[in-house]
């Protein structure tokens, strides 16, 4: 059983309008056989950049978020009854990601570059591809003789 | 030819920008004459003095060519002598059969001992790779059992967890509430982090100043 998060970008409206869309929009997965995990409401903003859909340009839109399982053979039908819908300007559908773990190395990475292990490790591998130089084994760190 | 030479050399020293190393430059000449000329009419008839050896290396090479005849010449006498007709058994059919019968049953007998071994060895070895394999099969098997019980485990925790899930999940009759309460508690998931590795939740949240800003008082 695959998650999707489905991001709705809805038009600004009243809200009584506000509650149908997203009521049409949750029936629409209802009527695939699906069920709804949770709906969020991630506030009403500036897009990055101005949309123009059905014949309107948009520059502000109310963010929306569900989570929800529904056969994926139905994706493309219900993305696409979205598309028709004037109320939303964008839509997309996504797998939910579970978040991985991940262990903080911020104090490595603070620390000054030579310090850092990436770093050292680039270091070497950098010292590997140096020219070979001749190796006297005299045991002394100069040359004994007139060069 | 000296001449020649000393002539080339000024030559090539005036044109340097052919060739840049002209001091080293050198003609070839022949040697002596040529191969296909003839012998020289003064040296027609001469002959040459004998070549003639030191006594001692004289000496020591004629010993050595005596030594190496006597050891061919017996060698010969000794092939001679095994291989004349004259000391040449006369051919016998049943003798020859008899000695091949012989041969075969003696190789035989060695080659039954061989067979008999091998097939010791064999099945030493066959019941060992049996006995392996059995295990190999069993180790299998248990390893296979294993990752059976673990997906199993994994399914069923999965499916535990949906379960717990569904209570919350929400059905038409629950929607009206839930769109309700989704549009009156909008979540914002944006946070920045200061240096003390403090987490300031929001998007537009300002940070708490620890300067307080300077009130600008209208002068007295």
């Amino acid at each position: 059983m695959i998650t999707y998060e489905l991001m709705l970008l809805l038009r600004i409206m009243p809200k009584p309008e506000l509650v149908s869309t997203l009521k049409r929009t949750a029936e629409s997965i209802y009527n695939k056989g699906g069920i709804i995990r949770k709906i969020e409401n991630l506030g009403t903003k500036d897009m990055p950049y101005k949309t123009s859909v059905h014949g309107v340009v948009y520059n502000k839109a109310s963010y929306y978020l569900m989570e929800f399982n529904v056969p994926p053979s139905s994706l493309h039908d219900i993305l696409d009854e979205y598309g028709r819908d004037i109320d939303i300007i964008r839509r997309r559908i996504y797998k939910k990601a579970e978040p991985e773990y991940q262990e903080c190395t911020l104090h490595e990475e603070l620390q000054p570059a030579p310090y850092r292990k990436n770093v050292q490790e680039l270091i070497t591998q950098a010292r590997k591809l140096d020219k070979p130089k001749f190796q006297y084994n005299t045991g002394l760190d100069y040359y004994p003789f007139q060069k | 030819m000296l001449k020649a030479l000393n002539n080339f050399k000024l030559l090539s020293m005036t044109c340097e920008t052919f060739s840049p190393n002209s001091l080293y430059q050198q003609s070839v000449r022949w040697g002596r004459k040529p191969l296909w000329f003839p012998t020289a009419k003064s040296k027609l008839f001469r002959v040459s003095p004998r070549k003639r050896l030191p006594k001692e290396e004289e000496v020591e090479k004629r010993r050595l060519y005596n030594s190496y005849r006597t050891q061919v010449k017996s060698i010969k006498q000794y092939l001679e002598e095994k291989y004349s007709l004259e000391n040449q058994e006369a051919f016998d059919e049943e003798k020859h059969k008899m000695e091949i019968e012989e041969d075969f049953i003696q190789c035989s007998e060695i080659n039954d001992k061989w067979n008999e071994e091998i097939k010791k060895s064999r099945e030493e070895r066959v019941e060992k790779e049996l006995q392996e394999s059995i295990e190999d099969a069993k180790r299998r098997l248990e390893k296979r059992l294993k990752i059976y019980a673990e997906q199993r485990e994994t399914a069923e925790e999965a499916v535990r967890q949906v379960k717990e899930a569904s209570q919350h999940f929400i059905t038409p009759d629950k929607l009206d509430a839930a769109i309700e309460y989704a549009i009156n508690n909008p979540v914002d998931y944006n946070f920045a982090l200061d240096l003390d590795g403090n987490k300031i939740r929001g998007r537009e949240t300002k940070p708490p100043s620890k300067i307080e800003p300077e009130k600008i008082s209208a002068k007295a």
